[in-house]
């Protein structure tokens, strides 16, 4: 590709590229919009609704790209691809809903920069010559998620089905990338959902949830929790639990869901969330995340 | 997006290093080391390095001061591969033992439980258990020596091999010398970094040894040990050493007690750090020093790659 401005001719033929490309983008936008509109007026027309059955199973797959920094034992940044597996229950009550959900991710990581964490050893013999070894150092990130909680029914915009609400979870989540750091954090979080309703009739859910309080447990500040008779796991979780509030701890996330399909027994959705946690303590350990996940709602 | 770059300079990865031992290293005290007399000396040269290799030197040299086994520069380039702090330079290849000589040349029976313990029997009714490390969970542990000791419990004494054990777990150590101990005793204190300056500690940790396991093993031990035996080894070590039948035999240990952390530095290379001051019973920190047998003994390479194991031979022979 040119660069621009580097002399005359190559920035017209930059400026004619680019009008092509954005006028490309805006035809496969119309196409798409087009489609969308199709799609939604043939739903409209069969009538169907989503479902609003009392007790809802979701199954769930999503995939999304992250990034970490933990300064405990590494300056740079480390990003992957995040599979996850979720698991949900719904329950819809007269005055709102009660929700509970698992989530196990796993993904490898990168480092963002630099090279690949391909590390050399020698050993020398006694005659003298060396014996030569190098290691591929893999860093995953696995985790789990469980979290319960209630959204209370706040507002019905009359006549439009859209509604408001405004609730609280309990969260336990560990998150670990040997041999990299570990997190786990038990949450009380705020919770607030808007569900707009559609003219297809269909809902697009938005959800936002930020931790009020929480209980941290990082590895302490010498990084390696050992205690006579405990295991390393109990250990990791003797001494090493602090409360925490927002100025500590932040766990901000984002989703917006939108069911792509409905029939009379099940449902079809797509879903983006967006997330940034952080924590202070002992040094400042940061993750950040976007991903898409198709569910299955029974 | 998840937080600010480190540049990848030489002074800033030589930084990078010296900060993370001034704030987590364990044994400025016990080694008496002036670490900011080491930041005076190196940092100018660090802004005058270029290369790779001259700041690989630059790191190296920073920390061959503090003259320790736990403490590894670890580099993505072939060249340079790593550096050992105690041996300053690249660890030796360890030619004074080999399992295969002892499967081959002196065991009777022979049982390979797992990829990391052996156990058999000499001849004259002696018992034979090898571990090469104790890096994994204590459970695995457990069952292995279940069965060594159900395996050697009729015999009339057991020499123990961790000639070339290299490390792991302590609770792994606490518990395998509990398999033979009789009563409870003190083996070792441990105190790990817990702030920036030198002699901010935790609290300091008491790690006994006492009976473990459905029975213990109380006739006559013989722990072999070789400078190869490093950090969890030598925990091992102490451990044992408390208990009244063993008798330790072999070479001093490597001199490496510590807990380890390893750390990146911008350029990906990594160090390791050790974070503790592990000490004896007796209150001493043997670290750099390693503890000195009961009974000396040292195999030649030539008598290793000839088949025998004098070592071993004395250790069969020994009468207390």
């Amino acid at each position: 590709m040119k660069l621009p401005n580097k002399n005359n001719l190559a920035g017209i033929e930059n400026i004619r590229l680019t009008l092509q490309l954005k006028k490309c983008i805006y035809s496969i936008l119309f196409i798409i919009f087009e489609m969308f509109a199709l799609n939604t007026a043939a739903q409209a027309q069969l009538e169907i609704k989503p479902r609003s059955d009392k007790n809802q199973f979701r199954v769930g797959l999503g995939a999304g790209y992250f990034q970490t920094m933990d300064l405990q034992v590494s300056p740079i940044s480390f990003q992957g691809v995040r599979k996850n597996l979720q698991l949900e229950y719904l329950r819809n009550m007269k005055k709102g809903i009660f929700t509970s959900g698992l989530n196990a991710s796993f993904g490898s990581l990168t480092p963002t920069s630099g090279p690949a964490l391909k590390f050399y050893y020698k050993q020398i013999n006694s005659d003298g010559t060396e014996t030569d070894d190098s290691r591929m150092l893999a860093v995953s990130q696995v985790g789990l998620n469980l979290e319960i909680g209630y959204l209370h029914k706040l507002h019905t915009l009359t006549g439009t089905g859209s509604a408001f609400y405004l609730g609280g979870s309990l969260e336990e989540n560990m998150t670990g990338a040997p041999p990299f750091g570990v997190i786990n954090y038990a949450s009380l979080n705020a919770k607030t959902r808007f569900d707009y309703q559609l003219k297809n009739g269909k809902p697009l859910i938005f959800q936002i949830s930020v931790p009020v309080v929480s209980v941290i447990t990082r590895l302490p500040y010498h990084g390696i929790p050992s205690i006579p008779g405990k295991s390393t796991l109990g250990a990791f979780f003797t001494g090493n639990n602090k409360i925490e509030t927002l100025n500590r701890f932040q766990n901000l996330r984002f989703s917006i869901k939108y069911p792509v399909l409905v029939t009379k027994r099940m449902a079809f959705d797509i879903a983006y969330e967006a997330s940034w946690l952080h924590s202070n303590k002992p040094q400042h350990l940061t993750q950040a995340g976007s991903q898409l996940s198709l569910g299955l709602t029974f | 997006m998840v937080g600010e770059v480190i540049e990848n300079t030489p002074e800033k990865n030589f930084q990078s290093m010296w900060d993370k031992f001034d704030s987590h290293y364990g044994l400025f005290l016990v080694k008496n080391i002036d670490w900011n007399a080491v930041h005076a000396s190196h940092l100018p040269l660090a802004k005058l390095a270029k290369t790779d290799l001259e700041l690989f030197n630059v790191l190296t040299s920073a920390v061959s001061i503090l003259n320790d086994q736990h403490v590894n520069i670890i580099t993505t380039n072939s060249s340079l591969a790593d550096y050992n702090s105690g041996q300053n330079g690249h660890f030796q290849t360890q030619e004074d033992f080999l399992l295969k000589v002892v499967k081959d040349n002196y065991l009777t029976e022979y049982h390979e439980e797992n990829d990391f313990l052996v156990y058999g029997k000499l001849p004259e009714d002696i018992g034979y258990i090898y571990i090469s490390h104790y890096g994994y969970n204590i459970s695995d542990y457990k069952k292995s020596m279940d069965k060594a000791l159900i395996a050697l419990a009729s015999t009339k004494k057991i020499i123990f091999d961790i000639r070339d054990h290299t490390g792991g777990k302590d609770n792994v150590s606490k518990y395998i010398a509990g398999r033979f101990a009789t009563s409870k005793k003190l083996f070792m204190t441990s105190k790990k970094r817990n702030g920036p300056a030198h002699n901010d500690f935790e609290a300091m940790l008491h790690w006994y040894v006492e009976p473990e396991g459905e029975s213990q093993y109380t006739k006559p031990v013989i722990l072999l040990t070789t400078s190869h035996s490093i950090s969890a080894a030598e925990t091992f070590t102490f451990a044992m050493r408390v208990n009244d039948n063993v008798t330790h035999m072999g070479e001093t240990t490597a001199g490496a007690f510590s807990d380890l952390i390893m750390y990146q530095l911008p350029n990906s290379w990594i160090c390791t750090v050790s974070v503790g001051d592990y000490r004896g019973s007796d209150g001493k920190s043997y670290e750099g020093i390693g503890i000195t047998p009961h009974v000396y003994s040292k195999n030649l390479k030539a008598d290793v790659l000839a088949g025998v194991d004098k070592t071993l031979e004395m250790a069969i022979n020994y009468q207390k």
